[in-house]
């Protein structure tokens, strides 16, 4: 993981890692802009079987074009999600409801997760941002 | 950006996506998840940084990523794990709420944001944190984000 890493940080976002893990890093990549020393052609990388992917090299190549064909999914069956997320709000909670007994507060719950709702806003604490102090000798690092 | 984690998890077949849909609410809506907040985790994880985002840390390719100290896994006084395990399973909701919140704001750039980075920090680790660390977690909460 610490590889992959190394592999996609650029030098200053690699400023901000924290001192211990960026060690890490140096270790394990110390040139991380340099070119990768092997190329893996984009499309093989995201449909092969996860062994096959892991016995791999990844490199910042590779890593861009999963990332990337990730996003084109996203853009291609935004439709069949869309239905996909309709049916759900109409069948799977209805059916949980019948199913576990669960009150309309849970129900309400379940279909804020398929809709996308309850984010982050106001910043829920320590675990995102708020204990992440990345200066120099805070506990962080 | 959630439905089609579980979307692609299932190779965008809308059955599949569905049974995955009904387990993973079925899951959280038990174990209670949608209570789980700051002022229920144990301290001992908040005030040492086990494991946290921040705004200013992303990859190359915007991703956000997360940091996972692993020398600050310990048990509470109790000697039990279970306060560890609500503090997994409300870090991962954190990351998947705020996914959701970056995709959303940058969804206007054609651009969302469908993934997140973690660094396992592994200073100071002993094999004692990795035991405890392989304990089970949740890995439904962020399911198909890899």
């Amino acid at each position: 993981l610490a590889f992959l890493l190394a592999r996609s940080l650029s030098s200053a976002q690699l400023a901000t890692v924290p001192q211990p893990a960026r060690k890490v890093l140096d270790q394990l990549h110390p040139a991380h802009d340099q070119p990768p020393a092997r190329l893996d052609l984009p499309g093989q990388v995201a449909d092969e079987p996860t062994s096959a992917r892991r016995a791999k090299m990844a490199t910042a190549d590779s890593l861009r074009a999963r990332k990337d064909q990730i996003v084109a999914q996203f853009h291609e069956h935004a439709d069949l999600v869309r239905d996909v997320q309709r049916q759900a709000i109409a069948e799977v909670l209805p059916a949980l409801r019948d199913e576990e007994g669960f009150d309309e507060a849970a129900i309400a719950a379940g279909e804020a997760l398929l809709r996308d709702r309850g984010a982050c806003s106001p910043p829920p604490g320590p675990i995102l941002h708020g204990a992440a102090d990345l200066s120099p000798g805070s506990r962080a690092r | 950006v959630t439905v089609f984690r579980f979307c692609r998890r299932a190779r965008f077949s809308p059955s599949a996506s569905l049974k995955l849909l009904h387990a993973t609410v079925h899951w959280r809506l038990t174990s209670s998840l949608q209570y789980l907040s700051p002022t229920t985790i144990d301290p001992l994880y908040l005030d040492q940084p086990l494991f946290f985002f921040h705004p200013d840390l992303v990859d190359r390719f915007g991703r956000p990523c997360a940091v996972l100290n692993l020398r600050h896994v310990k048990r509470t006084d109790d000697g039990s794990l279970d306060a560890l395990k609500d503090y997994a399973r409300l870090g991962w909701e954190i990351g998947r709420r705020y996914l959701t919140d970056l995709s959303r704001q940058a969804a206007d750039k054609g651009d969302p944001k469908l993934q997140i980075v973690v660094i396992v920090d592994l200073e100071g680790a002993g094999m004692s944190n990795l035991v405890r660390t392989a304990s089970p977690t949740p890995s439904c909460a962020l399911r198909g984000c890899r």
